[in-house]
């Protein structure tokens, strides 16, 4: 049997998935976490659960929403879970009053039991019953309560279920509508207002405020909110430039003795010659660099991306970065994507579904698959710059003029300005270390599951290259150097972006460079081609034309600024 | 303010309208209506009053102005419980009156 979990954005859709499977689900606390349809099953039962992105209306504005209004009419699952947050029922209302429209058996899930007890709200249940017509269930994914009634609920709706004749007529599953289908919008709000008002009441609240709330109204305040962020930023920075070169020493002292053994292990087992001789340098190599250069960046950077998502202050940042990224010609929401896309490209762009218009898309997904680097590639960059005693600035400078060159180029495609913004804001709330470690450790290994072996051949291979001599066309070799000022090899290295961005700085490092050509290849490194997945991601979502348009934007900013570099650099 | 002269009246010779933009911190309001900007495509600004609708932002609900995370920058509003933040060109252009007391 298939049921549908649909409500509202941030009303808690995903923890209760992971509460009614078992399954571990990522939740975070911004409208727009999840942005694709994932499935699960209940164990023991034969009832098979999808998680839907959040949506306000049936309408179905931006492309996220416009996943769950698919599912459903084209799914047709035998019961929805309007999932609602308690604490907000008012506001949950005319979505549960649209959905009735639909034909199919509704089950009302009131979440966040838990937090409403703690700000003492009580919903008579039976009241909410009568007024809705659906059976109502009080849950709370955190502790658990009500998973077992919410499940028998279903079952009994699915039975008296009229879900057969699937979605009535004012919706079709093309194109999104405009209505709400045979209810007026004012209609819907005077009768949510209606109900609210006969269910919910409030008693016995503890009336003190807890720590994130205190901070939830301190951030109303521009110059503290500002301050914060400020702040965050320079602890973040301060506290890597001093971890990160620590951490570094540390693994590589630790995984020393392993490597010595590792390369005289390898030199027994392989015939004798200088293949042997390459390969087990190579091939511990390959594994030690990413451990103690990429791993340090990537538990700093994931931890803190989970607890920007967690505490709700990611919302936050969108808000008060309006202001910058009108600079981008985006709308502040487009920061959300724009920062998850400083850990990983793929996620980040699948992340662009939230924002509102398609035009608003289209430039974020650009900026993030051509100027954002991630952690990884971040990190080996730095690598590779202090190896070669290079400029730090002239890159981060030269991407964050391409990112702007981008929004101010959209701009001139007809179509009129930005969308503004109009954003909800997440209550802040403090984040649990358990979800924060269990996030960062399943994209850790997300990572490394296939980084580490591809780093292993690909730093093999290159070195093996190398030390036979690449394969360089006169002309190719006469282009790089004349034009770029690089060696030819180091023009290789950066069409390597290709495959995966953070290879790159990996094969630069294993050259002979001047601290001239480190900035110039680094450079063009970090404006260097989508990699592979994030390519897949960007056809996947806005067709092949848009990949080409990518991969054509990313030549031209590489190519360009490499030359501009040659031109204007100090030889 | 956009859309008013010198005397305070707006082009159709009203008294000055107040608007999210414009309202005091911290005192109830009631949307009355939502005024379309001068040089905004029919599509856009239809797509942004569906927005503003979805989240409550729309006549005869109340709002309660919280902050302003910038003298340019996004205003944010309470509404159905729960917080919103509106940039300033759309926060100039929803027109409020002062709640009843009660």
């Amino acid at each position: 049997m298939l049921v549908a979990l649909v409500g509202q954005p941030n009303s808690g859709k995903s923890a209760l998935l992971g509460c009614l499977t078992g399954a571990k689900v990522f939740t975070s606390n911004y409208p727009g976490t999840t942005v694709e349809v994932t499935e699960g099953r209940v164990p023991g039962t034969g009832i098979t659960v999808l998680d839907t992105p959040g949506i306000y209306s049936m309408r179905a504005l931006s492309k996220e929403q416009q996943v769950t209004r698919k599912v459903i009419l084209e799914r047709r699952p035998r019961v929805i879970v309007n999932v609602v947050d308690g604490t907000s029922l008012r506001k949950q209302l005319p979505l549960t009053l649209s959905l009735k429209s639909l034909g199919i058996p509704i089950v009302l899930a009131v979440n966040q039991a838990d937090r409403m007890k703690e700000l003492g709200i009580h919903i008579d249940l039976d009241v909410l019953r009568k007024e809705t017509g659906a059976e109502a269930v009080l849950t709370s994914a955190i502790t658990g309560e009500g998973a077992e009634t919410l499940l028998q609920a279903i079952e009994k709706a699915a039975a008296s279920g009229a879900g057969e004749d699937g979605p009535s007529a004012p919706f079709s599953s093309h194109e999104p509508c405009r209505s709400f289908g045979p209810y007026d919008l004012r209609d819907l709000h005077e009768a949510a207002s209606a109900i609210a008002d006969r269910t919910v009441r409030l008693r016995g609240a503890s009336g003190r405020r807890s720590p994130a709330e205190y901070l939830d109204r301190l951030l109303d305040r521009p110059a503290a909110s500002w301050l914060v962020l400020g702040g965050l930023l320079w602890a973040v920075w301060r506290f890597s430039s001093w971890a990160l070169p620590f951490a570094e020493t540390s693994v590589r002292m630790i995984l020393n003795p392993l490597r010595v053994h590792a390369e005289s292990l390898l030199r027994a087992v392989l015939p004798r010659g200088p293949l042997a001789e390459t390969l087990s340098e190579a091939v511990p190599e390959g594994f030690i660099l990413p451990m103690a250069t990429v791993l340090p960046a990537m538990i700093l950077a994931y931890s803190l991306m989970a607890v920007l998502e967690d505490s709700g202050f990611l919302g936050r940042m969108a808000a008060l970065s309006d202001v910058f990224t009108a600079a981008l010609n985006l709308p502040g929401q487009s920061m959300i994507p724009l920062t998850l896309g400083f850990g990983c490209r793929v996620p980040a762009l699948m992340a662009a579904r939230i924002l509102p218009g398609e035009r608003s898309r289209r430039t974020a997904s650009l900026i993030i698959a051509t100027c954002v680097p991630c952690t990884a590639t971040i990190s080996l960059s730095l690598a590779a710059l202090a190896k070669f005693r290079a400029s730090f600035a002239v890159p981060g400078v030269l991407t964050a003029v391409s990112a702007l060159t981008i929004g101010w180029a959209a701009r001139l495609i007809p179509g009129g300005q930005k969308e503004p913004l109009v954003l909800e804001l997440p209550p802040l709330r403090i984040p649990s270390l358990r979800n924060i470690a269990m996030k960062t450790q399943a994209r850790l290994r997300g990572f490394f599951s296939h980084a580490l072996p591809l780093l292993v051949v690909v730093n093999s291979a290159v070195r093996v290259f190398m030390s036979q001599g690449l394969p360089a066309g006169a002309n190719v070799s006469r282009f790089s150097r004349v034009y770029l000022g690089i060696p030819p090899e180091a023009l290789w290295s950066v069409l390597l972006t290709m495959f995966q961005r953070y290879l790159a700085p990996l094969f630069l490092m294993q050259q002979n460079l001047t601290p001239r050509e480190a900035v110039i290849a680094v450079s063009m490194v970090a404006l260097g081609f989508p990699c592979l997945p994030s390519a897949v991601v960007l056809w996947r979502e806005n067709g092949a034309r848009f990949v080409l348009l990518t991969f054509l934007t990313s030549l031209i900013l590489f190519i360009g600024w490499g030359m501009v570099l040659n031109l204007i650099l100090p030889s | 303010m956009r859309g008013t002269n010198v005397r305070g009246t707006n082009v159709r010779g009203k008294r000055a309208e107040t608007t999210i933009a414009s309202m005091p911190q911290g005192r109830r309001y009631i949307v009355e209506s939502l005024r379309r900007p001068a040089g905004a495509g029919p599509a856009s600004w239809d797509t942004t009053v569906s927005r503003l609708e979805e989240l409550g932002v729309m006549p005869g609900e109340t709002v309660e102005k919280v902050g302003t995370l910038s003298p340019a920058g996004p205003v944010v509003v309470r509404v159905l419980g729960s917080k919103v933040a509106l940039s300033k060109d759309v926060a100039d252009l929803v027109i409020v009156r002062p709640a009843p007391k009660c």
